[in-house]
């Protein structure tokens, strides 16, 4: 997979944020995304994903670094629409009570994400520059790669057609991220970046929709960057993960390779302090201390 | 062993305009001294309620029937100041949000003696010592010095450890915590998990323990009681509700789980999961049989049932959903 041209190019990203003194939010990220692979960016409060996350979309402008898509330099946003080609890039945000337009019918905002995809299809004289991956033509995704129709969209979710018509409000939270992520893929993205998408979630509905998200997001072909604080959930839908402390990457590498084996001293101390739902009546580790956290980053 | 808090019986419902919409139904529960009672449930399932029906926070116009005994005697019997001898005195109860359930504005020394000074009718100067000694259990360093600082000066898991010596400050004999780690990250809620287990075993505290996250459940409470619609579906010693549940809800819940016994191991587990069954169960099976109804009448409808949906959405804000 490495071999494979990378969608984008994250390159000793920093990002500063003002104040007395300024934040240094993220002290030099680099990573690549390539299409049809799940990358989990994992992390606790304020160590910089969603940070990383606003880098990636445009929203912040890093202080340095260079954020590459399809080989082009990704600027931020300014104030007018952002740039046609840029929409190849989309997001599902945390919280389903704002993802969603709440004033607007899901059907029509799914209808924003296809038109999307139809204008840069004409600019693009014809197809778009995805491809499907060999492994996924083959999946049941694959058949018909690319609803056309809002209401296919919200089937393929796994809601009714019927439901077109219907406000935001009127679906539960595990729902409205369903639409949110129907919404994005009908863009026909390359990547799709997912900041903390199953959190404000129940337990028993946060693994159905990660799956959802990473299986729908692999059969276009598109590269999904699947940000979270938890990472019982990402290690079952990752194919790579990258773990943040303090604005840095210390560790990456295949999930399993991370998950089993972690070699970071902070890598060690998250997962050894997630409970873990089994009944032992185990307590989770509590860490001494982050001296050691400093480490040069681990790469699997 | 007898247990410190019964509630037996409760039911809660609120009225509104289509007549009393039902919060809970015949719930039971017992805590004992030295023993943490778990109580878990999704959004709306009605385990926040539970807990604030016991300390008299129940919603206002709650029609409430049935019995929460402490110590013999029926705490839905007491009402107005005798219930705020009760509150903080024998009964501590921690929040899931430090930055809200603290005072932004008062030092940690005021927040930490007044309700000793009012309960215990002790010197400003005891009370002070009793909220440096509350501190040190708490593993809040610093000593007299700390009771000057404001909460912003501290970080979340410190807060929690404030909010829980503010809880604890009076010695109640129980203790009702509510997503106590919920807002924290998962390193510090190790600290916090441990510390209240500690104070579980060392003071013989009875805990009300009331989360959704099964992994924080399985690590600390000794009992585990399952909620669902308002209703206890399951309860049982902790390792029998994980490794051997009798529900089949409680069952459908460690399914979904990754680590769960019985849950998900791999990704082969999710993709076997996405193919069986009911796709959003659990979610809210309500919501998603009204919607079908709403789908069919048209917008006007869907319209109607947005507006009750926003109802239920007020209640289920009292359930300390996950940030």
């Amino acid at each position: 997979m490495s071999k494979a041209v990378p969608v984008i190019s994250v390159r000793d990203i920093e990002v500063e944020y003002p104040g007395h003194p300024p934040v240094k939010a993220v002290r030099g990220v680099s990573f690549d995304l390539v299409g049809g692979e799940v990358v989990g960016l994992v992390g606790e409060s304020g160590c910089g994903k969603s940070t990383m996350a606003r880098v990636l979309t445009g929203l912040v402008a890093p202080s340095a670094g260079r954020v590459e898509y399809q080989g082009l330099e990704l600027r931020a946003l300014g104030v007018g629409r952002r740039p046609l080609a840029d929409t190849g890039i989309q997001m599902v945000f945390q919280d389903p009570g704002s993802s969603l337009n709440p004033r607007r019918r899901v059907g029509a905002q799914i209808q924003d994400g296809l038109d999307l995809a139809a204008k840069r299809r004409a600019r693009a004289g014809g197809r778009l520059g995805d491809k499907l991956l060999p492994d996924a033509a083959g999946s049941p995704d694959a058949a018909a790669s690319h609803p056309a129709t809002p209401g296919e969209w919200l089937e393929r979710v796994g809601l009714d057609r019927k439901d077109a018509p219907r406000f935001p409000r009127s679906f539960s939270g595990g729902q409205r991220q369903r639409i949110a992520t129907a919404r994005a893929l009908a863009a026909e993205p390359n990547v799709l970046i997912g900041d903390e998408p199953i959190s404000a979630l129940d337990a028993s509905t946060q693994a159905k929709v990660a799956y959802l998200m990473s299986r729908l997001t692999v059969s276009q072909g598109a590269a999904l960057l699947f940000i979270s604080h938890d990472l019982s959930v990402v290690r079952l839908i990752a194919d790579r993960l990258l773990v943040m402390w303090a604005g840095r990457i210390v560790e990456s590498g295949p999930t399993q390779e991370v998950w089993s084996h972690p070699g970071h001293p902070y890598t060690k101390t998250l997962l050894a302090a997630i409970p873990t739902p089994d009944g032992s009546g185990r307590l989770p580790t509590v860490p001494t201390g982050q001296s050691d956290f400093d480490a040069p980053p681990v790469i699997h | 062993m007898t247990a410190i808090l019964r509630i037996e019986h409760l039911s809660l419902g609120i009225p509104g305009e289509d007549g009393v919409t039902p919060i809970l139904d015949d719930v039971s529960l017992a805590v004992e001294a030295g023993q943490v009672q778990g109580l878990a449930g999704e959004s709306g399932s009605g385990k926040t309620i539970t807990g604030l029906t016991v300390i008299g926070l129940e919603p206002a116009k709650s029609q409430v029937t049935g019995r929460i005994w402490l110590d013999g005697e029926d705490l839905l019997q007491i009402t107005g100041s005798a219930l705020n001898a009760i509150r903080g005195q024998r009964v501590g109860t921690v929040f899931q949000d430090p930055s809200t359930s603290l005072h932004p504005q008062l030092t940690i020394g005021a927040q930490l003696t007044d309700h000793v000074r009012y309960h215990l009718k002790v010197s400003k100067a005891e009370a002070a010592d009793r909220a440096v000694a509350a501190l040190d259990r708490v593993g809040v360093s610093g000593g007299a010095a700390t009771l000057r600082r404001y909460p912003h000066e501290f970080s979340g898991g410190q807060r929690q450890r404030i909010a829980i010596a503010i809880a604890l400050a009076c010695e109640p004999a129980v203790l009702i915590a509510d997503e106590p780690t919920t807002a924290l990250d998962v390193t510090i809620q190790a600290g916090v998990l441990a510390l209240i287990r500690s104070l579980v075993d060392s003071l013989g505290l009875a805990v009300l323990f009331i989360t959704h996250d099964l992994g924080v459940m399985s690590a600390v409470a000794d009992r585990v009681a399952v909620m669902r619609h308002g209703r206890i579906v399951e309860n049982g010693p902790r390792h029998q509700v994980f490794t051997a549940p009798t529900n089949a809800y409680t069952r459908e819940l460690l399914a979904a789980l990754p680590g769960a016994p019985g849950g998900l191991q791999s990704r082969a587990d999710l993709a076997r999961m996405s193919l069986s069954g009911e796709d959003e169960q659990g979610d809210d099976p309500e919501d998603g049989a009204e919607a079908v109804g709403a789908a069919a009448t048209g917008t006007a409808r869907s319209d109607k049932h947005g507006a009750s949906d926003a109802d239920l959405d007020t209640k289920r804000g009292q359930d300390g959903e996950a940030p």
